[in-house]
């Protein structure tokens, strides 16, 4: 199976960047890819429960479609947010880099970061 | 089990301590050579400022050590000549015998080179992962 990879540093509800994972995330998972949503940096607020909008739908939606969704514990911590305001399924890791350097460089067949 | 033979790209468009972007790369090519993985970095346009010698931050991460850091352990790090020319940064000629361009105020581990350092991470990188693009 074809493998997208994906890296978001953007925060939700800013800019484009967050927006645009969500519709290539799903129309990906339409075509049959595998998908991985990496968050760091600001990325991790895409994380948070209880959002309103279009990102924090698409999270749950990516998490019950079966996408694997990755946050990094150290960027959570940073900006205050606890484990419990996280949306359930997300995987929360210490070693974010290790993680994405793993599948980007062995299993996607593509990465694209924001 | 990584395939240390494979070489992860990275392109870096803005530059340090206005945003995380310059913090991402380094972190993620410094845990990259320390699984094993080639490392070429490439900065461009106000990525260029990540270059900077002398860096001295109070309260954020080094960016300036983390490039000598990654240069030390293996990693390839150039500069865009002309983003760099315009921004100030070469103040000397071609270097033939060290391939690239003279700069007092950049890092060593740096190399100013021309846009052909884009187009070989393009064609040379196993993955190529972009910071600060649109």
């Amino acid at each position: 199976m074809d493998y997208l990879c994906m890296l978001i540093t953007k925060p939700p509800h800013s800019d484009e960047g967050a927006e645009r994972m969500c519709g290539i995330s799903n129309a990906a998972r339409d075509r049959g890819m595998g998908v991985a949503v990496y968050l760091i940096g600001d990325g991790v607020l895409c994380a948070k429960r209880h959002q309103h909008g279009h990102v924090g739908a698409h999270i749950k939606r990516a998490l019950e479609r079966s996408m694997s969704v990755y946050a990094s514990a150290q960027d959570l911590r940073a900006r205050g947010i606890a484990e419990t305001q996280v949306e359930k399924g997300i995987v929360i890791t210490e070693d974010i880099e290790g993680r994405f350097l793993k599948d980007a460089m062995e299993r996607a067949s593509r990465v694209i970061s924001w | 089990m990584v395939d240390g033979t494979k070489t992860l790209g990275i392109m870096l468009f803005t530059s340090p301590y206005g945003s995380q972007d310059a913090d991402h790369v380094c972190r993620i090519a410094e845990r990259a050579l320390d699984m094993g993985y080639g490392v070429h970095i490439f900065l461009y346009g106000d990525g260029v400022h990540a270059q900077l010698a002398g860096q001295d931050p109070k309260m954020f991460y080094n960016v300036g050590a983390a490039l000598e850091r990654i240069a030390e352990k293996g990693g390839v790090i150039k500069s865009c000549v002309r983003c760099s020319q315009a921004r100030g940064y070469v103040d000397g000629g071609y270097d033939e015998e060290e391939d690239r361009y003279r700069s007092s105020k950049s890092l060593d581990a740096v190399r100013i080179y021309s846009l052909y350092g884009f187009i070989d991470i393009i064609k040379d990188a196993d993955t190529l992962i972009t910071f600060g693009s649109s």
